[in-house]
């Protein structure tokens, strides 16, 4: 079988020469593959409309609830998706509303492990409680 | 003389017009209400606004187009750039260090690859270099993202309850997380998976050679459509390169011009 041709791997070796010398991907600011193995609790955003999760790119018009209510911190808690933290806190600062909406919304974290049985448990903390309106 | 249409070609350029044009609609929906500059030095917040989106998105346009008829190095690199400028454009919205959705990163490096490696082969034998240097790029992409999986945990990444983890911090809901849950709690499931990822992200070098291209990209269509499904993470701009540049057959013998 014909080798690699000289313009493949050169392509190859200087991309990965590249990462060598910037610490990371070329045109990537994380590591967005390494889906790392968590140490402990792991957290990512929750977001409930009338009790049931939702996608809170579904309302707007936000009313009690804002980016304050976003805990991008997560004190205690890892995360793989800090992306959606800020997504979520940009979302509901862009969208606030100023008449209470007809649907109840909650945000918090959903908080995730892995029990003694090695099986991943899951609970849900609220962190903020308000109205919104669903988009058109 | 120039080649026909090229179904290569055109799968590339719908990858790369699927990344951009999700970029630029990720830009008008955020409606970029925190532009910034580079560094704090130049202000291209001018760049977020509708007429400069517009003037990006038919630049990127006309710049496939060019790419799919030619594969003339030009067109690559004119395409490669508007993607990478509008990725920019998009991270430099989000606090640094953030995670970013920046899915443009292989569709606009293989073309930046293709345009370099084109512009600096012989005239001839410009097309065929410009596509063997793209098929470096994505040897080393994928291999980089194995690589980046076992240095942040080490071969325990490929165990059942790692996956278990991810697979359900992704789950928002919707009519995929029954799959998704009841694959959450199939240790030997999320075992095989993990082990499975592993092993294809590390085959990736495979691609720099001819023959191994087609079967490769059969193994990276099962992975992406596994993640797509488990975790709801939609790469298809990357398979579509990665189809496209697999799908010239190998050549019999000798140089020929890229078709």
């Amino acid at each position: 079988m014909r080798g690699p041709s000289g313009a493949a791997l050169t392509a190859f070796l200087v991309y990965l020469l590249l990462v060598a010398a910037t610490g990371n991907l070329p045109l990537l600011r994380f590591p967005i593959f390494q889906f790392a193995r968590p140490q402990g609790p792991t957290a990512a955003p929750w977001f409930a409309a009338d009790g049931q999760p939702a996608d809170i790119e579904d309302f707007e018009r936000f009313v009690g609830v804002g980016p304050g209510d976003v805990d991008s911190e997560r004190q205690g808690f890892q995360s793989s998706v800090q992306h959606k933290f800020d997504e979520q806190a940009r979302w509901l600062g862009d969208h606030a509303g100023t008449e209470a909406g007809p649907v109840r919304v909650q945000v918090g974290l959903r908080i995730l492990d892995l029990g003694p049985d090695g099986r991943v448990r899951e609970r849900v903390r609220v962190d903020g409680e308000g109205t919104a309106w669903p988009r058109r | 003389m120039a080649a026909a249409l090229s179904p290569g070609r055109a799968l590339v350029a719908a990858g790369a017009l699927l990344a951009g044009l999700g970029l630029f609609v990720r830009l008008r929906w955020d409606g970029l209400s925190h532009p910034r500059g580079v560094a704090g030095l130049v202000d291209l917040g001018w760049l977020a606004h509708a007429p400069a989106q517009v003037a990006l998105a038919v630049l990127l346009v006309v710049a496939l187009a060019a790419f799919v008829r030619w594969g003339g190095a030009a067109a690559a690199l004119l395409a490669g750039g508007v993607l990478l400028l509008s990725a920019w454009l998009h991270a430099w919205q989000w606090p640094p260090g953030s995670g970013v959705d920046n899915g443009v990163t292989l569709p606009a490096a293989t073309l930046l690859a293709w345009g370099v490696g084109a512009f600096l082969a012989d005239p001839l034998q410009a097309r065929r270099a410009g596509r063997e240097a793209a098929c470096g790029v994505v040897a080393a992409a994928y291999l980089l993202a194995v690589a980046s999986k076992l240095h942040g945990s080490g071969p325990g990444w490929a165990s059942g309850q790692n996956l278990a983890l991810h697979i359900a911090i992704h789950d928002a809901g919707g009519w995929l997380s029954p799959l998704r849950q009841w694959v959450v709690d199939s240790p030997r499931v999320t075992g095989l998976l993990g082990v499975g990822t592993l092993l294809i992200e590390g085959a990736a070098p495979l691609f720099l050679w001819e023959r191994c291209r087609r079967p490769w990209a059969v193994l990276a269509v099962g992975l992406h459509v596994g993640i797509s499904l488990l975790m709801g993470l939609h790469h298809y701009d990357w398979l579509l390169v990665v189809l496209g540049l697999a799908s010239r057959p190998p050549a019999a013998g000798g140089l020929s011009a890229d078709r």
